[in-house]
This record gives C-alpha cells, sequence and structure tokens, in this order.
C-alpha cells in the first residue's frame, strides 16, 4: 500500500519536470528516492569535480547516515529492555525501515510540496499513522500520534463538508474551539417559585389571560400588593393593565380595555398610568393605541412630574 | 434578568447561589485572618476560589464547562497529558518553565503531517480574500453549540486589528485548507507579546482563533493545529504562551467571571441576553440603566499619537500591580489603543491646566449574531480594555502592611475609576452598543457593582503552556485577551 502511494507521487514528480524546484528540494527527493530504491549508499564517492554526481552522492549518503542513526537510538530507547534481539536482527529492521521512512518522507515532501500530486482516493492508508509505526525518533510525532492513535474515520472531508450538520451528542472534550471564549450572558436571576394572580398578565399568553378572566373576571381589579423588602424591585399597585402595558402585549391590553372595561387611568404607587409604561417600555403601538381612546388622561404627571409622551424616545 | 440593581445582586448572594454563598464563606475567612501573613492569605485565597469553582453548578449560572468539574473525557487527557501544562491535582509553589527550551537545530524542521486529504496553508490577514475565508471559518464555526443564542461575529478589520500587532509573522497565521477543493476548513494563531509572571518577564506568544470547521472535528484536526504553532514558535525562539479558554483545561493559572452592563435593556431581553424577573417591569429595568447623554470627566477626549509615549509609561505603571500583566512598548499602545473606527475605541484624560495625561481607558467591539431571533439579528457588545488611573504612590509607600496598603489603594483609585468607566459606559451608548462586557479583572471589581454591572453566566481561564505559576486571584490579572 505504502508502496503504491510511493510508486504514485515517483510518477507524478517525474511527470512534472516543469516545476522549477530550489536544488535542496531535488537533492532531498533524490535522497528519499534512492534509500526507498536502493536502501543505503555504497557506493564509492565521485570526484569531487563532477559537482552533480557529487552531491547527489553526497545528499543520498548523509540522509541514509541520519535516518539510521535516528531509527536506531529510536529503537534503542525503545527496546532497552529487550535482551534477546541479536545484532543481525537489528541490522535487518535498520535497513527494512530506513528504506520505509525514505518512502514515507519522499510522500509527506511531494504532499507538502502542493505538486498537485493526488493519490488515488481509493487507498486509505494515512501517511501520518505510517510515519507513526515507524517510530520515527521525533518524539514529538510520537506524542502525536499516541494522541490521535490511528485514524478510523473513513468518512471524506468532502463528504463530511457536503451533509448536513449534527451537533455531537455527547459532551466529549472537544479542543477544536478550545480557545473560544463562549459568549457569557446575564445570569439568570433568582425567584421563588409560584404563580401569583397577575402572572397571566405578566408572563402568559392571551389565551391563558381569557381564562384566567373567565374564571375570575374580579382579578382586572387586583393590584400589586407584594411587600416590598421580598420583592424590592417592584413596584406597589399596578393591575394588569400596567404589567400588559409594560410587556407590550397589544392583544392583552385590548383585552383588558375592550372586554374587561378597566380602568384605563390606574395609578400604581409611583404615580404612573399603563400609558407611562407603554411609552418607558418603548412600544410606539401600543402607545399610540392607547393615545387614541379618548378615556386615557394623556396629561397626568407620574411622581417624577414626567407626563408619558416625554418617555417616548 | 430581574436587573443588575445592588440589592438583586445581594439577593443572588443570600439565597440561591451557590457562587454567592462561597464568596460569604470567602469573606468570613478573610475577615478572621486578616492578621495572618500575606502570603498565608494568598494560599488560603487560592484555595477558596478552587472551592467556589468546585461548588458552581448550572443552577448557579455557571456553564457545566466551567463549573470545575475536572474533565474526565480520554481524549482530553490523552492529549494535555503530553502537554507541558500544569496538571489539575498540582499545587504550584515556585514559578518556571515545566519543560526547557529547545535548541534550534532539534526543533522539527518539516510541518507535522496532516491527515492525507488536508494541507497546511498560511492565511496572509492582509488579503481581503483569504481574511474574508477566515471570517467565514470563525463566524460560522467558532461557537460550538448551534442551539446558542449568539455567535461571535469578529468583523474583518477586528481580525487584522488582532492578528496584525507589532511584531506579528505570518508563519504564525496557520489555516489548515482541503487538499481538492482549497476550503479553509480550520486556524491557529499566535502572536508575540511580552508578558511578565510574577516578576519574570517573558516573550510569549498569544495563541487565539483555534477554531475547526464544526463538520470536521471528528478528523481531530486541533491536536495537529496546537502542536504545529508550537513548533513554529519553537523556531522563533519562543517556548512559552498564554491563551484563555471558557472551559476548563489543565490547569488555569486565573479564573475571571464575566460581568454586563445593559446599555439597551429592552434589546437584551427581547433576543434573551438577559432575562425579565417575573417582578421586574421593563419601565423600572430600563430607568435603572438610564445614563447621562454625555460623558462628565474633564479633558477626555480620544487618545491620538502624540499620547503614545504618556500613556505607554501610565499603563505599565499601572499593570505593576497585577500579578500577569503584558508589558507594552510604545508601538503596542499606538496598535492597540488609539480608536479604529468599528474595532477599538481608546480615550485619554487630559489635565486642562497641566496638559498632562492622567488616566486613560479602552474598550473594543466584538458584536454577536442574534440566532433566530425575528427582531434583532446583531448584538452589539463592548468589551472592556486596557484603563489605567493614577494611584497615590507616595501615601501608599508609607503603608507598611500588605493587606493595609491594598485596601487604601482600592479606596485611593475607587471613584476616579467608576466616574471614568461611567463615561466609558456613556461613550459605548453614543457608539450604538447594547452592553457592556467586563470580566472581574484588574481593578474591575471596584465599580461593577456601583455603576450596575450584573454578573454573567460566563468564565473565563487564563493559561500558560511550558510555565508553571502559582495561581492568580481575579483582581491581580492585569492582562486582557480579545
Amino acid at each position: 500500500m505504502l508502496k503504491d502511494r510511493f510508486n504514485s507521487a515517483v510518477a507524478h514528480m517525474n511527470s512534472r519536470k516543469d516545476l522549477k524546484l530550489p536544488n535542496a528540494t531535488k537533492l532531498a527527493l533524490y535522497a528519499d528516492y534512492k534509500l526507498a530504491t536502493e536502501g543505503l549508499c555504497t557506493q564509492p564517492r565521485p570526484s569531487l569535480l563532477e559537482f552533480e554526481k557529487s552531491a547527489k552522492w553526497k545528499a543520498w549518503k548523509e540522509t541514509g547516515d541520519t535516518y539510521t542513526l535516528e531509527l536506531s537510538s529510536s529503537t534503542t530507547t525503545t527496546t532497552t529492555n529487550a535482551t534477546s534481539t541479536t545484532d543481525s536482527e537489528d541490522a535487518d529492521t535498520a535497513e527494512f525501515n530506513v528504506s520505509t521512512k525514505a518512502m514515507v518522507n519522499y510522500i509527506q515532501k511531494v504532499e507538502e510540496g502542493q505538486w498537485g500530486w493526488v493519490f488515488d482516493p481509493t487507498s486509505n492508508v494515512d501517511v501520518s499513522s505510517i510515519a507513526a509505526k515507524l517510530s520515527t525518533g521525533d518524539h514529538d510525532l510520537d506524542e502525536l500520534q499516541a494522541y490521535l492513535g490511528v485514524d478510523k474515520d473513513e468518512i471524506s472531508a468532502e463528504e463530511l463538508l457536503a451533509r448536513p450538520y449534527v451537533p455531537h451528542e455527547n459532551t466529549q472534550f472537544d479542543p477544536s474551539t478550545m480557545t473560544a471564549a463562549g459568549i457569557s450572558t446575564m445570569a439568570m436571576p433568582t425567584e421563588e417559585e409560584g404563580e401569583d394572580a397577575l402572572e397571566a398578565a405578566k408572563s402568559g399568553s392571551v389565551e391563558v389571560l381569557e381564562k384566567a378572566l373567565a374564571a375570575n373576571p374580579n382579578l382586572v381589579n387586583l393590584k400589586d400588593d407584594m411587600a416590598s423588602h421580598l420583592h424590592p424591585h417592584s413596584t406597589l399597585g399596578m393591575t394588569m393593565l400596567h404589567w400588559a402595558c409594560d410587556r407590550g402585549s397589544l392583544r392583552k391590553v385590548k383585552l383588558l380595555v375592550e372586554t374587561y372595561k378597566v380602568d384605563v387611568n390606574a395609578l400604581d404607587d409611583e404615580g404612573s398610568t399603563p400609558l407611562h409604561y407603554a411609552c418607558l417600555s418603548g412600544w410606539p403601538e401600543l402607545a399610540a393605541y392607547l393615545q387614541s381612546l379618548p378615556a386615557v388622561d394623556q396629561t397626568i404627571k407620574d411622581n417624577s412630574g414626567m407626563t408619558a409622551a416625554e418617555y417616548l424616545d | 434578568m430581574s436587573g443588575p440593581g445592588k440589592n438583586n445582586n445581594k439577593n443572588n448572594k443570600d439565597v440561591a447561589r451557590p457562587a454567592g454563598n462561597n464568596k460569604l464563606t470567602a469573606n468570613r475567612f478573610e475577615q478572621e485572618l486578616a492578621n495572618a501573613p500575606a502570603d498565608v492569605q494568598d494560599k488560603l485565597r487560592t484555595l477558596l476560589q478552587q472551592l467556589a469553582l468546585g461548588a458552581g453548578s448550572p443552577a448557579g449560572g455557571a456553564p457545566a464547562a466551567a463549573s470545575g468539574k475536572e474533565p474526565k473525557s480520554m481524549d482530553e487527557h490523552k492529549f494535555w497529558k503530553t502537554q507541558p501544562v500544569v496538571k489539575h491535582d498540582e499545587v504550584v509553589e515556585e514559578d518556571g518553565p515545566i519543560e526547557d527550551d529547545v535548541p534550534l537545530d532539534q526543533v522539527r524542521a518539516t510541518p507535522y503531517p496532516l491527515p492525507k486529504e488536508f494541507e497546511w496553508s498560511l492565511v496572509d490577514v492582509e488579503n481581503d480574500k483569504e481574511i474574508k475565508e477566515l471570517y467565514e471559518l470563525l463566524t460560522l464555526n467558532y461557537v460550538e453549540d448551534d442551539d446558542a443564542m449568539f455567535r461571535f461575529d469578529y468583523s474583518a478589520e477586528f481580525l487584522k486589528w488582532a492578528l496584525l500587532p507589532p511584531g506579528w509573522k505570518k508563519a504564525w497565521h496557520i489555516g489548515v485548507r482541503v487538499a481538492s477543493n482549497k476550503k479553509l476548513v480550520a486556524f491557529i494563531s499566535g502572536i508575540p507579546q511580552d508578558v511578565r509572571v510574577h516578576t519574570a518577564v517573558k516573550r510569549m506568544v498569544e495563541i487565539n482563533f483555534l477554531c475547526v470547521h464544526k463538520k470536521l472535528r471528528s478528523k481531530r484536526l486541533a491536536p495537529v493545529l496546537i502542536k504545529e504553532v508550537t513548533r513554529r514558535t519553537h523556531l522563533e525562539g519562543i517556548f512559552q504562551a498564554v491563551y484563555t479558554a471558557g472551559v476548563v483545561l489543565p490547569k488555569p493559572m486565573a479564573t475571571c467571571r464575566y460581568f454586563h452592563r445593559s446599555l439597551n435593556p429592552k434589546k437584551l431581553v427581547e433576543t434573551g441576553f438577559s432575562h425579565l424577573g417575573r417582578n421586574m417591569t421593563m419601565a423600572r429595568l430600563i430607568k435603572l440603566n438610564k445614563m447621562d447623554d454625555q460623558p462628565s470627566t474633564p479633558g477626555l477626549r480620544p487618545m491620538e499619537e502624540k499620547d503614545v509615549a504618556a500613556v505607554a509609561a501610565l499603563m505599565n505603571k499601572y499593570s505593576a500591580h497585577f500579578d500577569v500583566a503584558p508589558y507594552f512598548q510604545e508601538a503596542d499602545v499606538r496598535h492597540w489603543l488609539i480608536s479604529r473606527p468599528g474595532v477599538v475605541w481608546g480615550y485619554v484624560i487630559e489635565n486642562p491646566e497641566s496638559k498632562e495625561i492622567t488616566d486613560f481607558f479602552s474598550f473594543y467591539s466584538l458584536p454577536s449574531t442574534v440566532i433566530n431571533n425575528p427582531k434583532h439579528s446583531t448584538l452589539n457588545a463592548a468589551y472592556s480594555f486596557y484603563y489605567a488611573v493614577q494611584t497615590p504612590d507616595e501615601a501608599l509607600s508609607k503603608i507598611e502592611d500588605a493587606t493595609e496598603r491594598e485596601k487604601a489603594r482600592a479606596e485611593g483609585i475607587k471613584g476616579r475609576l467608576t466616574t471614568l468607566m461611567q463615561d466609558a459606559l456613556i461613550l459605548a451608548r453614543q457608539n450604538n452598543f447594547d452592553v457592556f462586557n467586563a470580566l472581574n479583572l484588574m481593578d474591575n471589581a471596584l465599580f461593577t457593582e456601583d455603576l450596575r454591572f450584573g454578573p454573567g453566566d460566563g468564565y473565563l481561564h487564563f493559561y500558560l503552556y511550558n510555565w508553571r505559576c502559582r495561581e492568580i486571584s481575579s483582581e491581580k490579572v492585569g492582562l486582557v485577551m480579545l
């Protein structure tokens, strides 16, 4: 399998004589090619005057020496406890690994060089996993492989990108956006359990409000009477209409005004009318509706001396 | 929310919030141990902080990831155990490197291999086409949770500002593309920065914007990206990194909480950013958050080129108080703190008589896309950035007891700082921001309550790579990362 990829890469490079590669790159590829196909360099040194031959020989020889050294040092570190191996076995393994390592490196160079080589996608051999099995002596790479293991995901990136996104269900640690701060929002306020009689006007739907009022029409006259020490932020004396105006529900307001004929000028303990709430909370549509009602007194000032219209932005 | 006001905060602490309860415990401990030596106090504070983190829970507003539960996933364990970072169960007594610097000739010379269908590709941040590709990758993939209501929406201008500071390196803007169609599917970046940790000043790399396309998370590219940026950092002779995350990894040197000041409370409620308590009226929420239309500090004006030297001096003097802080050269000040339209706002206070620059503050813009909201598409968030005010150094130097000196320092700067940040809020409102965010780092805790910031549900953890560091409490963090 590795050999197929190697041969494919070699064939591709041979077909790309048009590439103007730097000499260092050409020599590195040459060295890996020779090591992969012929093994370590045993030829005599050419005359120093034959510049090209000499450079090629040197690359072949030195790269081979480097690989041998790297492989033997990593072998020593990983087999210090294995005493049964004989010298000859070691030599065989080293010889085998030098050519394999050269193949892997050749393929890697061709891939990294981005010279247009694409291997037949039916192959599922992953260079990086082969590199790991080779025990290259690159400590960092070993660590990385220890983490990655052998990639079992056979689905191609292109295919994955074309599929609809399905978020991962399990909360397995995913470092893929590790540096993202996450987006903080306001923490939920602490609230005691239970509902109060004005709940429907505060957070329920119109239907909930209709039902609550049908069951007990007297609710429309109810005012907030919660003890202020329990609810430091609540305003006393708010009616259902005040709440509906604050939350900006035109349908609830119409229900209260048109069906239940509530007092449109009711004052809470701050002297605010429902119209004050509609204006201050920024519901122009609602304010316009209230202002269109003849019964609504638009001149009422709250305890701060403000008319409702003065709160409109 | 039922209003970020004073009483509500008290409610939170007193009744149902585990995090708040721990704060009380911490306060009582601090009172009882007021006479203990400073180093003993520091240790206890660190312990208390860990307790507070451990007790956080979703009910207390802390997301599970930030609650301090040690992540036990094998993946996390397998990757991080190979990395030079402090272990979860390790308590650092002395600062220093975890592994030695790597000599240049021993740094791996070639990029780490990627799975075969991917290729490395540096992103040219100065190229409009490529910055747009990066912008799209981050905007669509930087937040994992598809159910989230918000998603960071970094602008191209913001990314240029963040990635091209003085000394930036193209080799550290690392992209990964699909080999066949060249689509940009992953990214990680580093920028150089001098950082002081306790007494040591180190040239570090700030790692940010690590992002893998969400459909390709199974390809596990992130560890390769982390290794690759580390390799490229080593090639430049830098061996320490600093980064922040919303998740708990091994092991935070500091943990800060987000606080939010509503500038446009109605929009925040409508987008689900904050919550209107049952007994809270919109009208009152709006009234509570009303501010003056204009800033009030005499001599306040946008920072200019001519202020750079003075601001750099102010900044480094002020930062000396913190246990971790960047060391800004004048070039850094020029880049990070002079206003750029839509990206960062920098202001100075010039004494009207002496013309001396006495203080400065800054904030930056990081909007979020509001997902699936019929009324709003973008949430405009301003983030508090660097600032400095005058400290009464001479008076402080006469106080021998460290705790007393800290207290006097806080009292000495609180009023001025609160006034300046009030102006920052007003300027942010003028610039159409909906919310002003600040972590509880630097001296922010001195003004957040008075200026009606409410606690957030997010935490930010600070990390160092290859540097052991005694834990740092949030108010001793002087580093702000984008």
